[in-house]
């Protein structure tokens, strides 16, 4: 059969003809859809372990500065003291 | 039509932070973007490889998207787009097109088997002139026939107006019968060289 002369009207009817919806496998689609949700769960469970450790890193961060703030009073205690011996001693 | 797209524009911003608003959009749209790359490529091993990707590009950007007046499909159909389009840049470096027989279907059931033949030959002609046009037109006749799509619906797609998507229609066929008459007549000339071979 030649297509030569085709008219209009016959190439879109030959184009309905053809190119018709395709059904994608059952199969394909069911665990794509799996696959899928299930990364997507994965992904919103993930956020969670990020505030954990955001959190854990705060709270040493807050204990490292409650610690360095005790040396540093400790430190002033000290050289109070050494102070004081050494008004003490100068008096005498 | 306006509350369907609010219902989906509410769907795609849960989409991003619940599971199961995307699956919704995923079962939504699966087998317009299936039937897209499947045309597109010509083979549904292709066809399910890319719509897998097409979908899973759109999870981990489906927060990004904005609401442009234009529906989420056409943000889908623009993914799937750019994938095939790398997909045919790297078959032009291995030139192998399969040609499915599941794209022959719909021969109507005609109990005569060389009728079947010729018919499927006639599908195949056209199959493969629709993938010789240009991609944007291919990818109008498959919105338009496999999709059923209006010339507005398309222009949202496509990014056009309905004129524009009119006009481009009409160049469309006359390229594909143009295409087809080529096709035919290279087949002409080797079928004439095998007779006088």
């Amino acid at each position: 059969m030649s297509f030569s002369g085709l008219d209009r009207d016959q190439l879109i009817r030959w184009l309905e003809e053809t190119l018709v919806p395709v059904e994608p496998r059952a199969r394909f689609v069911h665990h794509l859809r799996a696959r899928l949700v299930r990364v997507r769960g994965g992904l919103m469970g993930s956020a969670w372990p990020l505030v954990v450790a955001a959190a854990a890193t705060l709270l040493i961060l807050m204990a490292s500065l409650g610690l360095i703030l005790r040396f540093l009073l400790g430190l002033l205690g000290a050289l109070g003291l050494l102070e004081r011996g050494r008004r003490r001693s100068s008096a005498a | 039509m306006p509350a369907r797209n609010n219902e989906e524009l509410d769907l795609v911003r849960r989409a991003a932070s619940d599971p199961a608003a995307f699956g919704e959009l995923y079962e939504r749209h699966v087998r317009r973007i299936y039937n897209y790359i499947y045309y597109r490529t010509g083979n549904h091993h292709d066809a399910e490889d890319l719509t897998a990707r097409v979908f899973q590009r759109a999870m981990r950007h489906v927060a990004n998207f904005e609401d442009k007046g234009v529906p989420f499909s056409a943000w889908l159909y623009r993914i799937a787009h750019n994938l095939v389009a790398n997909w045919h840049r790297d078959q032009s470096r291995r030139p192998v097109v399969p040609l499915d027989d599941r794209v022959l279907i719909g021969s109507g059931g005609s109990s005569h088997p060389e009728l079947e033949a010729i018919e499927s030959e006639e599908r195949a002609l056209l199959l493969v002139a629709v993938r010789r046009l240009p991609p944007e037109r291919q990818q109008l006749l498959i919105l338009k026939f496999v999709q059923r799509l209006s010339n507005a619906e398309i222009g949202q797609i496509m990014g056009r107006t309905e004129g524009a998507i009119k006009s481009l229609y009409h160049r469309t066929l006359n390229s594909l019968r143009e295409e087809i008459a080529r096709i035919e007549q290279s087949a002409g000339r080797d079928g004439d060289l095998a007779s006088g071979a």
